[in-house]
């Protein structure tokens, strides 16, 4: 990728994800009633490859992910993940159930996919509203499997924008990550948005 | 798609069997089909046009009606799950339309239809899943009914575990009274009908403890309080020394007992030696219990897996009675017998082969038993192990290698075991089945071809001691050495045989290496009847030596319970101490307290369950606030009911010196004194 983000870009954008997770946190809180402690979010243009690899947070683990596609002006996917357990602990922690339970039924999976919805709407809703970009959104889905199950990119030699946030619960010992990742495609349509973000407020502050 | 006439498409809308409305940027609803009209108060159209908050209840500053600006505005689509949001809306199950407790349970979709560029619709589905939140409540209901009920009866299994184990407590106590006091009672001046009575009496309270063990035992396994220890052992001599102690019970019916450990290739290994011996006396008890004439073979061998550890397995083989094929399965249940009608005639508490089942599983292991009815059974079992890097404290230290043996022997199993064994040192053996065959196998051969015979006692047609004297007819047969096998050891047996011209005799189940080592000196040295039973009578020899030096001592007894103290009293004063009694540990305080500096008590034994103040309590009042360093020094020993595990350890902690568990031994309370006064001396 030779034109990566320049500094004050990749300040710009951490600062938009950070006010987006900042919001999905507020709305996890609002949900869960407990303080929610968050990552700075941590921007980077990788290969695929690598994305895929970063993404993994363990080999062989089971992941419970939200995932919800967008494309327009830029196209990618956004994920919530946990580990298997983190999810069963934290739809448990939510719904109050007596007895940790062993799988999610059907309507207990709707639930996660109702937290991941509104953590990631969240996240999108600062995004389009900061650069002013026009995205459609998919419906929320839940895939439940090894990374290759959650997530799939088209080419390994594409570089893609990968954004992840480590949130975890403290009380709960839940811990997830949410994660953006686009194609290289849509990036330069991106980056574009994002000078012009960043352009927008160095112009306003010089006036 | 664009050609679809508008006709099909509304049709398609208003017909789905989900809800559908539509709406637009200020909420006004532009559209709802025909499923909402079914369902709600919203009828024929005349409602659109409406905010939709003021004609659908539920909508008003709901989750929904954000998660429908957002769809507008910014194009986010929303789920709301049934679980956070059961029945947002008024849509209620046909014909019960504003009836509450018909709501339809929703789950609801929210996304943005964009017409153009201009306009922006929201599009709501509504799913009703009534029928799935039912199953799965139910569904959650029985799981969790499920785990309470298992919860339950757990909780249950643990109580009546915990129970038992407080009973065998409290049966012991007084069982110490019986069994002490039987053991006074017989050492009096008694008519023979009277000595007659009292050792039944003993045998039937030595029984009863039995069972209690058991019990206690069982109880703690259930309980999850039984821990196996690791700790280096000989597994060689550990089995050899049990197999040897088990054949006492088993000459009395005259079976065999055959130790095989031709496969035992790890000699130091770390595991539990004790909870070993107690698997094998108890199947090897129940085998000799059921069997009336044969043999009863014990075989164990060793395997090294992958990961370093050693697996122990071991059968014991009976020629007993059997067992039915259908029994087999539950055998290793708690309280079954193979019938109820055994229980009569063999005894026992059904319990034993359960504990052994269990305590093979605590060392990761598992038991199996295959039998033929009327022709014996044999069980299997095999625990894990690991090896251990320390030496075998007496490995034979013998070099027989080529040594040429004859053994004669009518048991077959008994011949193929040894020679197997002797095979593995080196030796070269010749097998015969009976006198007459071993006369001819050594006319055969060069008169020093062979430089020993080992033969055993009880044969038909030709003993032992008729097939030595034949050989001693036979001069070219002089420098030939003789070792005799015989179960039954009797006093004067090492005369007897030396005279026949023995050079040797060794009592059965040879160990071998007992019998390597006897090889060994009989080689070396020349004439010298050796007996190889040096443990035993050693320890005779120690154990006189004891009662003579035993010293004398004033000793100061603590204990409340009467016949606990009599019993005590008993034991001690048959040894010559002198002994005073305190009833509590208050008692026991004031009394050493007041005790003369010249003449102290030496030596203190303490219950430890005591009422007003405990032997705990005492012992730690003893050592840290008593002022005198006579007193405060003076060795305690506890003597406990408690036999669970940490009991010791909780005394040792409060400071006392060593620990008894009753029912008192009168022996071991004697060693235990003797050895405390030594030290203490």
């Amino acid at each position: 990728m030779k034109d990566k983000l320049s500094p004050l870009e990749i300040d710009a954008l951490t600062e938009i994800f950070n006010i987006g997770i900042g919001r999905a946190a507020n709305a996890l809180n609002k949900m869960v009633s407990q303080p929610v402690d968050l990552t700075i979010p941590k921007i980077e243009i990788v290969p695929n490859k690598t994305a895929k690899a970063k993404l993994n947070f363990a080999s062989d683990i089971e992941i419970s992910a939200v995932t919800q596609r967008f494309e327009g002006d830029f196209k990618g996917q956004a994920l919530l993940m946990f580990s298997k357990e983190s999810g069963l602990q934290l739809v448990s922690t939510l719904l109050g159930n007596k007895f940790p339970a062993e799988a999610l039924s059907e309507l207990e999976q709707d639930s996660l996919v109702e937290i991941g919805n509104v953590i990631l709407n969240a996240c999108f809703g600062t995004v389009i509203n900061f650069l002013k970009s026009s995205i459609t959104i998919e419906m929320p889905e839940f895939i439940q499997g090894d990374i290759n199950k959650v997530y799939v990119y088209s080419s390994e030699n594409d570089w893609s924008l990968y954004i992840k946030v480590k949130f975890s619960l403290p009380h709960e010992n839940i811990e997830g990550f949410i994660s953006f990742i686009m194609d290289i495609t849509s990036l330069e349509v991106f980056q574009e948005s994002v000078r012009k973000f960043v352009f927008g407020i160095s112009q306003k502050n010089e006036g | 798609m664009d050609n679809i006439p508008k006709d099909i498409l509304y049709h398609s809308l208003n017909d789905l069997s989900l809800g559908v409305i539509i709406i637009d940027q200020k909420q006004h609803i532009v559209f709802y089909n025909q499923w909402i009209k079914e369902h709600s108060a919203l009828s024929d159209n005349k409602d659109v046009g409406c905010n939709i908050a003021d004609v659908l209840e539920g909508f008003r500053d709901s989750r929904l009606s954000d998660a429908c600006a957002e769809a507008v505005t910014l194009g986010l689509p929303s789920k709301l799950s049934n679980t956070f949001n059961p029945t947002p809306l008024a849509l209620f199950k046909k014909r019960h339309i504003g009836d509450n407790n018909y709501r339809i349970q929703q789950q609801i979709s929210i996304k943005n239809i964009r017409i153009g560029q201009a306009e922006s619709l929201c599009e709501i589905l509504i799913h009703d899943v009534s029928s799935s939140v039912k199953k799965e409540l139910m569904l959650k209901k029985l799981a969790d009914e499920n785990k309470k009920q298992q919860l339950k009866a757990e909780l249950a299994n643990r109580t009546k575990s915990q129970f038992l184990a407080n009973m065998s407590h409290e049966i012991r106590t007084p069982m110490n009274g019986v069994l002490g006091m039987l053991n006074l009672l017989s050492t009096t001046n008694q008519t023979q009908e009277q000595v007659h009575f009292t050792r039944l009496a003993e045998s039937s309270a030595d029984t009863l403890l039995h069972i209690l063990n058991d019990i206690l035992d069982f109880s703690k396994i259930e309980a999850g309080k039984l821990i196996v220890e690791l700790i280096d052992y000989d597994l060689l001599s550990n089995l050899s020394d049990l197999v040897q102690s088990l054949s006492m019970k088993s000459k009395e019916k005259q079976l065999e007992i055959i130790l095989d450990v031709t496969g035992v290739k790890h000699q130091m290994v770390i595991g539990d030696p004790g909870r070993l011996r107690q698997i094998i006396t108890n199947l090897v008890g129940n085998a000799v219990k059921f069997t009336q004439k044969g043999e009863i073979i014990v075989k164990a061998k060793t395997t090294l897996d992958d990961s370093g550890n050693i697996t122990l397995t071991v059968s014991i083989i009976d020629t007993g009675i059997g067992i039915p094929a259908s029994k087999c399965s539950t055998l290793f249940d708690a309280f079954t017998q193979v019938d109820v009608s055994t229980t009569r005639e063999y005894g026992g508490t059904g319990l034993g082969l359960s504990i052994v089942k269990q305590l093979c599983e605590l060392m990761e292991g598992e038991i199996s038993v295959s039998s033929v009815l009327g022709q014996g059974s044999k069980f299997s079992f095999n625990i894990q192990l690991k090896p251990s890097s320390e030496k075998p404290v007496s490995q034979p230290n013998v070099n027989l290698k080529g040594t040429k043996v004859l053994i004669v022997d009518d048991n077959h199993t008994n011949l193929e075991v040894l020679s197997k064994q002797l095979c593995i040192f080196g030796l070269e053996v010749i097998q015969a089945d009976s006198g007459n065959e071993a006369l001819k196998i050594l006319d055969q051969y060069d008169s020093h071809y062979f430089s020993m015979v080992i033969i055993d006692m009880q044969m038909p047609k030709m003993s032992g001691d008729m097939l030595c004297a034949e050989i001693r007819k036979i001069k070219s047969l002089d420098n030939l050495k003789l070792i005799m096998l015989t179960s039954m050891g009797q006093r004067g047996d090492a005369q007897h045989f030396s005279k026949l011209g023995f050079s040797a005799y060794l009592l059965k189940p040879v160990v071998i290496k007992d019998l390597l080592n006897t090889m060994a000196v009989i080689i070396d040295k020349e004439h010298m009847l050796k007996s190889t039973v040096p443990l035993v009578t050693r320890h005779y020899i120690a154990s006189l030596q004891e009662v003579e030096k035993a010293p004398v001592a004033k000793i100061l007894l603590v204990e409340d319970n009467r016949i606990n103290q009599q019993v005590a009293l008993g034991i001690l004063k048959k040894f010559g101490h002198s002994v005073d009694i305190a009833v509590n540990g208050i008692n026991a305080i004031e009394i050493l307290d007041k005790q003369s500096e010249n003449d102290p008590y030496q030596l203190i034994l303490m219950d430890c369950q005591m009422p007003e103040m405990d032997g705990y309590a005492a012992t730690e009042h003893i050592r840290k606030n008593m002022k005198c360093s006579v007193v405060s020094t003076t060795p305690i020993i506890a003597m406990t009911a408690n036999t669970m595990k940490g009991d010791k350890e909780k005394c040792l902690a409060s400071g006392m010196n060593d620990y008894l568990a009753k029912p008192i031994s009168s022996k071991l309370l004697q060693e235990k004194i003797n050895h405390w006064l030594s030290i203490s001396s």
